[in-house]
Formats: C-alpha cells, structure tokens, sequence
C-alpha cells in the first residue's frame, strides 16, 4: 500500500517534468527563426475573440479587421478629412448635395474595379438595410444616392447635416465591399467573401483560433512594411502576457486587452515597450432610470456623489487614467460647457439617501416602503478592468448600505442585455472620435446601445431627444453649442451616467517593433504605420 | 478499531489538520486581523507585514483574513454537498438494496443512466440551466454524485439483507422502515464514512473550480477558489497573490484523500489479518 502511493506520487513528479520539458521545447524553433531574418515583416497580433463576421455593411465584425480590409470614400484625420476613395469632393451651397469624384484606377482585392458604379452597389446595400442603421441621422435625411459617370457619386440629403463626411469616414457601414462578393447586390445577410480595397486581404481563418492577413499587392496606396499579419485568439489577459514574453506574439493593442498593472510593469522594460494614447473616450456606468430605486434622481446624484473617481483612478489605474466629472471630456468639440462636478462626498450621499427615504435597516442595507436597496451591476467579463472596479464600488457602496450585485457576462450577452435594457447598472463607454459627441447622443433616440434603454425613465427624456436631433440639423454654430449645452447639462443633473475615468488606449509591444501608434479611432489599429527594426 | 485509528500516524495528523482548519473557520471573526471586505485601494498588492500577515489583493483587502473567512464556504460547502450526497445516495441505495424487484430496477437503472455522464460536464450544464449561485452549485454537484452513492451502497445492502438478524427482524413483524434504519443502515455506516471522507476532497476542489470559473461563490465572498481566480488575473505582474489560496486548497484536499486513504486502510479486514 505504502509503496504504492510513493510510486504514483513518483509518476506524478515525472509528468510535471515531462509536461514542462513539453513547454521549453515548443518555443525553441520560434526564438531561432527569429534570429534568422534580417528584416522581419511578419506580425504576430493577438485579439480575445475571433474576427466573426467582417460583413462591413453589418456590426457584428472586429473593427480592427474591418478597417484592414476595407476602406471608405473619406478618412478622418488629426487635421479633418483626408480623401480615401473619393480623391475629392464638393458640398453644395445649401449643404445638401455631396459630389464625390472616386479616385481612378482601385481594384477590389478580387480585380473588380472599384468606381462610382460600384460604389453605388454599396449604398444600395446599405439603404436597403435601413432599419440597421437608426443611429446615423443622414439615413432619416437621405433623399437620394446617384453615380451620373463612372468617376461621380453624389449624395442628396433633405437638410444639410453637418456630420455627414464623419459618417461616411467611420468604420461602418460605409465601408465598400466588392459588389462581385455581395449576395444579389445585397449584403444585409452577409456576404460571399470579405473583399474590399484595403491594404490587407484576409487569407485564411479558423474560428476562435487565428486570422492571417496579407499584404494587398495591388493596393493603390503606399505598400505597408508588414507583409503578413497573424492574429491569434488568446481570450485571457495573462496568458497573452506570457505569449508577448516569450516571443509568440509581438503586439497587444486595445482599451480592454491590458490592465494597468502589465502596463506598469514594462514601463522600465527594454524588451517591451508600452504605449498609450491620449485620452480617448469616458468609461462610465449607466443607471436605469426605469429600475424602481434608480428612477428617484435624488437617489442617482447620491451614487454620483458615492463614487471616488480619483480612488479608482489611483488605485486602480495607477494614475494612467484621470477621473472623469463628466459624460465627454472637455477637449470634445461642443463639450466645453460648464457643468458643476459631482465631487465624491460619503457623506452627502449617505444624507441624501436617507433624505429620499431609504433609511438603514438592520442587515447594513437600506430599505423603504419594504424594498431593499439591491442593485446589479453588469460587467464585460472580457475587459480586464471592469469586474476590479466593480468590486472596488460594491465594497464602497456597502459602506453607505447599498448592495451590490456584480455579475459579468461575455462580451455579447453584456451587450445584447445593454441594448435591452435587462440591467440596473452598467458599464460602458462613450464612443470616442469621431463619433463623439453628435454619434454618441443620436444613438440615445434609438435602442443602440444601453442608453436609450435606461434613460425611458427620465421625465423630459422626448425634449432631450428632441434637442437632440435638432443639433443634428442645425446649421447655426452658435444656436448648435447652445443645443449641446442644453442636452449634456440636462443628463448631468439627471445623473443618469456615473463618468468614472477618462480611458485610453494601450499597446505593448516587442521592442523590435516600430511605429506602434494610435489614430483618430480607437477601434483601429494602425498596422500601416509599423515596421520591425 | 479506534486504537487502529490513534495508531495510524497519517489519520491522525490529517484528523488534526483537518479538525484545526475547520476551528480557525468557525473562529475567523476572532482570529482575523482585519475586515476581510474592508478595500484600501490605494494599498493594493502590499507584501507580507504585521497588519497584513499575507499581504493584501488586488482591492486592497487582508488576504490572510480573507484566507479565514473563506475556510468558511470552502469547507463548509463541502461538508454539506456531502451531506446531500450522502442522503440521497443511501436512501436510494437502501431502497434499490433492500426492496430488489421493479424498485431496484428502476433506480439502478437511472444511476446507469447518471453514471455514464462525465461528471464535470453535468455539473455545468445543472448550473447553467438553473443559473449561478451556490445553492445551484451544491444541488448540482449533488445530482451528478447520489448514483455513484447508490451504487456503493446498494452493494453494501445486499451483503446484509438476508443476514440471519434481518430475516428475525423481519419475522417477528417490525416494520419495513424500521429493518432499514436500525439494522441496515448503522451497518452499512462505517462504509459510508470512508466513502464521505474520500469524497470531500472531491467536493472542495469541485467547488473551488466552479468558483474559480465564476460560476459558484460570487464576489465579494471570500472563497478559494474565487481568490485563486482573482489571483489569476495578476498571474504575471504579481504570482505571490495565488500561493495562499492555491496552497491551502491543496493541503486541506490532500489532507482529506490521506485521511480516506488511511480510514480505508484501518477498516480493511484484509489488512488486519496481516
């Protein structure tokens, strides 16, 4: 009996050696390789879930892949717009006819050529899926879409909308697949293959497992210095860390792909370097203003009020975050206005929750009328951050004897709950540029994200809307700040957003790497711009 | 049989760690240093001190403390899914054992039917069908496990149902309820311990798992196996979070697989002739 256990413990010993000698094995070949070629010109990127469906027409695609592969009549810049497929364009006086001339001689990745004809394909794809597309307002102002010859396109709208060229330069859905890949001229239900005009083409893929893309030969602008990017699936946070430690792969790149403590950990590092970009967008929680606790607005300024942002800040983020007073940064266009923080204040809270009745009962939590004060708050189980701040604020609202139930979900039941409003609290984001702020607020009128959900509970929810889409047409600079001064000062004091820090987003990388950087979007990775050394 | 068990080195210093771990969890309030919910977010990952004998985690909380208070759901959520098992297990067995005929059957072959399912997958899908939260957990591992119980224990009921005290007990006309609970079950008891004992090392890590998957015991209720995956998410910045909670499960399960294994030892007639 004795002799046998030590001889299963002694097998046991031989497998963990096995199984580890099994580890340092596997990554010989790819150090070596590595040290072979002079210069390197393939990238090893990594993602936590798998590219799905890159029908830019549709939004069930990563972004990062999208805007590899296709590519819209206009680029957004630091500087404005910047022509892409379009070489030029003319805005009527009136500010209602867009005339786009389509840069000559581009060809889809399958050889078709990519005119106005083809351009047109698209729009007529797009249009036929209107009801898709509620948060972008030109689809209510479109009148028409035209290509009189092969180098024309032309855009009537009903008003003029001073957004326009922004939604025609976002990632979707005015991106142009090739009509040769679209189901009869269609692509609401998918499409035969993702074939655009990108400066990479997808070559193969296997779900949940990898992408490889490569360079796109006949692309009409300058050839990109990687040639071949592989993008391998690695849901877990700390698994892609040791990935990027031993070589398998070069970049991780992304708000929600590394915390705070990785970046700080490689910020002396000479192996991996660490990038982050300005401020890009707000991350914040939502309160459901139909939930019966939220709908009282004493009750949402006290959690206002109940929140440290600069705690989470600090303690979380290590500073690389700045806490947040508002829904948009004051660096946002039209977001400037004078809105008075709600600065973190225990006591206040705790004053104005007892104030609108919830008193404290036996348990620590608070009650009225019979009701305990039992939030949920929903969390994206894929961000690497989010569940720490929950915790943080479920320890810190227990103080002030609100419970907190904190429940995460994979990235699309969060959001499929989000939109349908099956939450009390939720983390999100604003959008970041270019869609904020006029994308962003639009998309309140409509069941796009969570916000329109959760604000159904707000008494002057339909003169917010209303202002809203006002803002969208106005052609008045000064009649249009006072607008967005009325809707953000509106939704700050009705508190239905708790602003926490201002993200931003994060890289780190190889050293070998160079050019790593960020554009306008958040959601694009600029694979263009990088070279190895 | 208790002198066997005084004299079996192995099963009484696992009786002792295992008795001793079970008080620190009934005793966490006094022995603790800290509040074990108590975040300090700007003194998060602090190493080993006086106030923090474990250093803290990534909310700033008292891991030591928090090692306590989770001997609490780990060891006690065990304890009870064994209960379950237990239960269930032994009523069925005894029932299919002692009864025979369309009962037997019956039961015998639904625990067929259970065992041919792999058990962790099971687990998953009762949780996921009923939703997570601990109750489901235990209900879960609990209906995944009584076939295995019944099986044991139907076995053991066969071997003394038609002993000569049952067959007098039946003729003199005590009841049916009676046979089962004075006569069969006190002898099938110690077979029973062994098999529990075994068990809950089984359940500990069982639970654990599902903890650590997110799927037991939620935030913030100090468990192992959520620490562990809390702890896991630092894996690379700070590995020294995952010793404790990986540890103590690891001691306190190899602890009760030694106790089972020795308990077995001790009752083994076999062994005893030698």
């Amino acid at each position: 009996m004795k002799k046998n256990r030590l001889g299963v413990i002694l097998m046991a010993g031989a497998l963990v050696l096995s199984m580890l000698a099994g580890c340092g094995n596997t990554d010989t070949p790819e150090v070596s390789s590595d040290a072979d070629t002079s210069t390197k010109d393939e990238l090893v990127f990594v993602n936590y879930r798998d590219i799905r469906d890159l029908n830019p027409h549709l939004y069930g695609g990563e972004m990062y892949a999208q805007e590899m592969l296709f590519e819209s009549l206009v680029n957004i810049t630091e500087d404005g717009y910047e022509g892409c497929l379009a070489e030029d364009w003319e805005i009527s006086e009136d500010g209602k006819v867009y005339t786009f001339k389509i840069r000559e001689g581009v060809t889809f990745s399958d050889g078709t050529v990519c005119d106005a004809n083809a351009i047109l394909a698209n729009f007529n794809a797009i249009i036929e899926n209107k009801d898709r597309h509620t948060w972008l307002e030109m689809m209510n102002l479109l009148v028409g879409v035209s290509a009189p010859d092969e180098n024309t396109f032309v855009i009537e709208l009903s008003k003029p909308y001073y957004p326009m060229l922004t939604e025609l330069g976002v990632t979707r859905p005015f991106a142009m697949v090739s009509p040769a890949a679209m189901k009869d001229g269609s692509t609401k239900d998918g499409v035969n293959e993702y074939i655009g005009t990108g400066p990479y083409v997808l070559k193969e893929f296997v779900t949940d497992q990898y992408a490889v893309f490569e360079a796109n030969e006949n692309y009409w602008g300058e050839q990109p210095a990687i040639k071949k990017i592989t993008v391998k699936v690695i849901p877990d946070n700390q698994t892609r860390i040791m990935a990027l430690e031993k070589g398998e792969i070069d970049l991780i790149y992304g708000k929600n792909m590394i915390d705070a403590d990785a970046v700080n950990k490689y910020l002396d590092s000479d192996e991996i370097k660490v990038a982050l970009s300005t401020p890009t967008s707000t991350r914040q929680i939502v309160l459901n203003t139909t939930n019966s606790i939220l709908s009282d607005t004493a009750v949402r300024q006290a959690l206002q009020y109940a929140t440290n942002r600069q705690a989470i800040s600090d303690g979380i983020f290590y500073g690389l975050e700045e806490p947040a007073d508002t829904l948009f940064a004051t660096t946002i266009p039209y977001c400037n206005v004078e809105l008075e923080a709600y600065a973190y204040d225990e006591n206040l809270a705790d004053e104005m929750l007892t104030q609108a009745g919830w008193v404290l009962g036996a348990d620590g939590v608070r009650e009225k009328d019979g009701q305990k004060m039992a939030l949920d708050l929903l969390y994206n189980s894929d961000s690497v951050t989010e569940k720490a701040i929950a915790e943080y604020l479920q320890s810190e609202y227990a103080k002030l004897g609100i419970e907190l139930n904190i429940i995460g979900q994979e990235e699309q039941s969060y959001r499929d709950n989000m939109k349908g409003g099956n939450f009390d609290m939720v983390f999100n984001i604003c959008w970041g540029t270019p869609y904020d702020p006029q994308s962003s607020l639009a998309a309140m009128r409509a069941p796009v994200y969570g916000d329109y959900a959760a604000q159904q509970g707000l008494h002057d929810k339909a003169e917010i809307d209303d202002a809203i889409t006002k803002i969208l047409t106005s052609t008045d600079e000064e009649e249009r700040q006072e607008l967005y001064r009325f809707v953000l000062t509106r939704l700050h004091e009705d508190a239905v957003y708790i602003p926490l820090t201002f993200e931003c987003n994060k890289s780190i990388y190889r050293a070998d790497l160079q050019g790593v950087g960020f554009t306008q979007t958040q959601y694009e990775v600029p694979f263009a711009d990088m070279y190895f050394e | 049989m208790l002198k066997k068990f005084l004299k079996n080195k192995v099963a009484m210093l696992t009786t002792i760690l295992i008795v001793f771990v079970a008080f620190v969890g009934i005793f966490a309030p006094i022995l603790a240093p800290n509040d074990p919910y108590k975040t300090d977010i700007l003194n998060k990952f602090s190493t080993f001190s006086l106030s923090y004998p474990l250093g803290t985690d990534h909310l700033g909380r008292c891991v030591f403390s928090r090692m306590l208070y989770g001997i609490r759901p780990t060891l006690g959520l065990a304890a009870l899914t064994m209960l379950g098992t237990i239960g269930l297990g032994a009523l069925m067995g005894l029932l299919a054992g002692y009864f025979r005929g369309w009962i037997d059957e019956i039961i015998m072959r639904v625990v067929d039917v259970m065992l041919s399912f792999p058990s962790q997958i099971m687990v998953f899908a009762v949780v996921a069908l009923l939703g997570i939260n601990v109750q489901n957990v235990i209900l879960a591992n609990v209906f995944v496990k009584w076939a295995w119980y019944a099986r044991m224990i139907r076995t053991g009921v066969l071997k003394y149902r038609d002993r000569n005290f049952v067959l007098f007990s039946r003729c003199i006309g005590n009841r049916e309820s009676f046979i089962l609970g004075r006569h069969l079950l006190p002898s099938i008891a110690s077979e029973m311990a062994v098999l529990a004992s075994l068990d809950i090392g089984w359940a500990i890590i069982n639970i654990s798992t599902l903890s650590f998957l997110g799927l037991g015991v939620q935030a913030p209720i100090p468990e192992w196996g959520a620490m562990l995956n809390e702890a896991k998410n630092v894996l690379t910045t700070n590995p020294v979070q995952m010793l404790a909670p990986g540890i103590a499960i690891v001691v306190v399960v190899s602890a009760f697989h030694l106790l089972g294994d020795a308990l077995r030892d001790i009752l083994d007639p076999k062994e005893a002739n030698l």
